[in-house]
């Protein structure tokens, strides 16, 4: 495997910059289909994000809601109306990383919701997130371990 | 050396994506109603395209909305109250593209608004520190009765460690395990 290119009249350029392995999870809200690796903020560990481009913004509940909003980072409370239900938290600017298993992981900083009260898995929304980004998926029909979820920035876009 | 012309439907089509994400990026500062572009590798390409085929190149001057404050203490209000009722109904993109007509400095509770909902800024990336996903599920797959409700760091389908909490369990890591590891919550 490797990176994605794009073909054009000079020749072959890079389309992605990094790929990673995904997967299913089951999680509180049932089982996530598109379960990708992502670091959040200053976290050593690499947490595991569903890929939702229904939701708007990225979304983190719970005990790490919780431990995130006590930085001291600007934040504007808020009651937002999901497909899940109401969700009482915060708004905050903070850089989730992709992961990748190959290539470059990619940081990217976007408005994310915290909700403690969010019993469900990290959510990686489309429109506050995901849209700035090129990304496809190898379903890895024949060969379950080759799931591969490509993406990459567009050099015009990285601040 | 550039002419501005009538701009053919034409014309018109294949440049625009390029123009959007530049006033997407640099409309917020800009104070003038007409704007001149004629940047980014795509207009460029058409410019080229345009001068062989012995074309004038064409600017393209694209109308923006002038930036108007609301000019009242009830006018601001107004406008810090449309926000949140468009944040909490979930229409973020709604939010932004409101926040675009209101000059910065309106009011403290409008910048705020304005800083935290920008659009995502993609960042220089770094190298991959991923190890593959399907030896951690097959690893939750065979243990999953064992562990329910629990936080568990995997790291190449081999357990690290396990608790109730993931950031208790984080700092139970040393550095040389959580290098790579991924940490799932056992589903219930």
């Amino acid at each position: 495997m490797g990176q994605l290119g794009k073909r054009n009249k000079n020749g072959l350029t890079a389309w992605s910059t990094g790929y990673a392995e995904f997967g299913p999870q089951e999680t509180s809200i049932g089982k996530i289909m598109v379960g990708v690796k992502c670091q959040i903020e200053n976290l050593r560990g690499q947490d595991v994000g569903f890929l939702d481009t229904g939701a708007e913004l990225p979304l983190i509940g719970g005990e790490l809601a919780r431990w995130l909003g006590n930085y001291p980072i600007e934040k504007e409370d808020v009651k937002i109306v999901t497909r899940f239900g109401e969700l009482s938290g915060n708004v905050v600017r903070m850089t989730i990383t992709l992961v990748a298993d190959h290539g470059e992981n990619l940081p990217i900083e976007s408005s994310v919701l915290l909700a403690e009260e969010w019993d469900g898995p990290i959510v990686l929304g489309y429109d506050g997130f995901l849209n700035r980004l090129r990304f496809a998926f190898d379903p890895g029909l024949y060969a379950p371990g080759e799931r591969i979820f490509y993406f990459g920035k567009d050099a015009n876009l990285v601040g | 050396m550039l002419i501005p012309q009538t701009i053919t439907a034409d014309i018109l089509r294949k440049p625009l994506l390029p123009e959007t994400f530049w006033l997407q990026r640099h409309r917020t500062p800009i104070e003038e109603s007409f704007v001149q572009i004629v940047v980014r590798e795509c207009m460029q390409k058409l410019m080229d395209a345009l001068w062989s085929s012995k074309q004038h190149p064409t600017i393209q001057v694209v109308w923006l909305a002038p930036q108007q404050a609301p000019d009242t203490e009830a006018g601001i209000r107004s406008s810090e109250v449309k926000i949140r009722q468009l944040v909490e109904t979930g229409n973020i993109s709604g939010a932004r593209r409101e926040l675009l007509t209101i000059p910065k400095g309106t009011s403290k509770q409008l910048d705020k608004w304005k800083r935290l909902l920008a659009e995502p800024v993609i960042k220089e990336g770094r190298p991959a520190s991923g190890q593959g996903m399907s030896l951690d599920l097959f690893w939750l797959q065979n243990h999953s009765e064992r562990y329910k409700g629990q936080w568990v760091a995997l790291k190449k389908g081999q357990l690290i460690g396990s608790n109730e909490s993931r950031i208790s369990l984080e700092s139970l890591l040393t550095a040389d395990q959580l290098e790579g590891a991924t940490f799932l919550k056992v589903g219930q």
